[in-house]
């Protein structure tokens, strides 16, 4: 129970850094208004 | 930020104040360090407000709507699944069927537009939009929890006629339970563990702010506030959006998975 726990706990942790890195690259490439126009 | 007829001095000014210039991964490996040690989301670039801030103040809105949706989602499913388990075959399963695929197939941003036409710009019973009373969270939450609904009623609905035919529950009724007491003692309870799974997964997604039914029906919760945030490029808070809900859905999710070992002694052998 606690391995399973620890492991489920570990894949949370990498899973949010997965998903807000690109979160951020994708924020941060997205073009802004200047490049709509 | 500074205008379009900003200097290059001045906008190199911006770059080097916003740290711009460092490579992605020293930005982002900052940021997270902010975030996640000291709790620090940063600021919005458009209101000049502490994005956790932003947040707590539209979180509350956003668990309330979830809990009520979750709450219809739950009552309206099991009821029409039981329902339509006890007779299948009968006009009440075909209705309740019929039911379930126009729940799931209805996108819910056309389910609310036809609920303020009906029940607001015709009957004029609930107002159009906002929050404030308990009138508002009406049409949100049944626009939320038509999905869930129908999901929950046809998975009871199965795993109820699925479990009805279970060697168990034949032994059980030849050992002289009434029907009644069988449903109640060994049927429900074998049949209630798939749909609690996807009620928890349900929940995560609404918990996590249901996107479009807030934005139609402007409620103020996080997942307004988050596609307002996309709309003005304000990177910090949807990135504090991002950082909320994921840890949410990851602990709804593994919640979930204990409560189904919990009630499945199957689940705990294998699994844990």
């Amino acid at each position: 129970m606690t391995y399973y726990l620890i492991r489920r706990i570990g894949a949370a942790l990498i899973t949010l850094l997965v998903v807000s890195f690109l979160a951020y690259v994708a924020l941060t490439f997205a073009p802004g208004d200047a490049a709509e126009g | 930020m500074i205008g379009e007829n900003a200097s290059a001095e001045q906008i190199a000014a911006l770059r080097t104040q916003m740290r711009l210039d460092a490579p992605l991964w020293e930005r982002y490996g900052e940021y997270m360090a902010g975030a996640l040690l000291r709790g620090d989301l940063g600021e919005s670039l458009i209101s000049d407000r502490r994005v956790g801030d932003l947040l707590v103040e539209r979180f509350p809105s956003t668990v309330l709507l979830a809990l009520v949706a979750m709450g219809l989602a739950t009552v309206v499913g099991f009821t029409v699944g039981l329902l339509a388990a006890s007779r299948p075959g009968s006009r009440i399963d075909v209705a309740a069927i019929g039911g379930t695929v126009l729940g799931l197939a209805l996108p819910p941003y056309w389910v609310a537009m036809l609920l303020v036409m009906v029940f607001s710009l015709h009957l004029h019973w609930l107002p159009v939009f906002g929050s404030g009373s308990p009138a508002h969270l009406i049409l949100p939450a049944i626009t939320l929890a038509l999905p869930g609904a129908a999901t929950v009623a046809r998975l009871v609905r199965s795993s109820v006629l699925e479990v009805k035919g279970a060697d168990f529950v034949r032994t059980a009724l030849s050992k002289g339970l009434s029907p009644r007491q069988a449903l109640l003692r060994h049927i429900l309870p074998n049949s209630l563990i798939p749909a609690l799974t996807v009620l928890g997964l349900n929940l995560s997604y609404l918990v996590g702010g249901a996107f479009v039914v807030e934005t139609i029906f402007a409620w103020p919760g996080l997942g307004r506030l988050t596609v307002q945030a996309i709309f003005d490029r304000d990177l910090p808070v949807v990135m504090g959006a991002v950082l909320v809900v994921v840890p949410i859905c990851l602990s709804v999710n593994l919640v979930v998975d204990l409560l189904h070992a919990a009630l499945d002694p199957r689940v705990r052998h294998h699994a844990l």
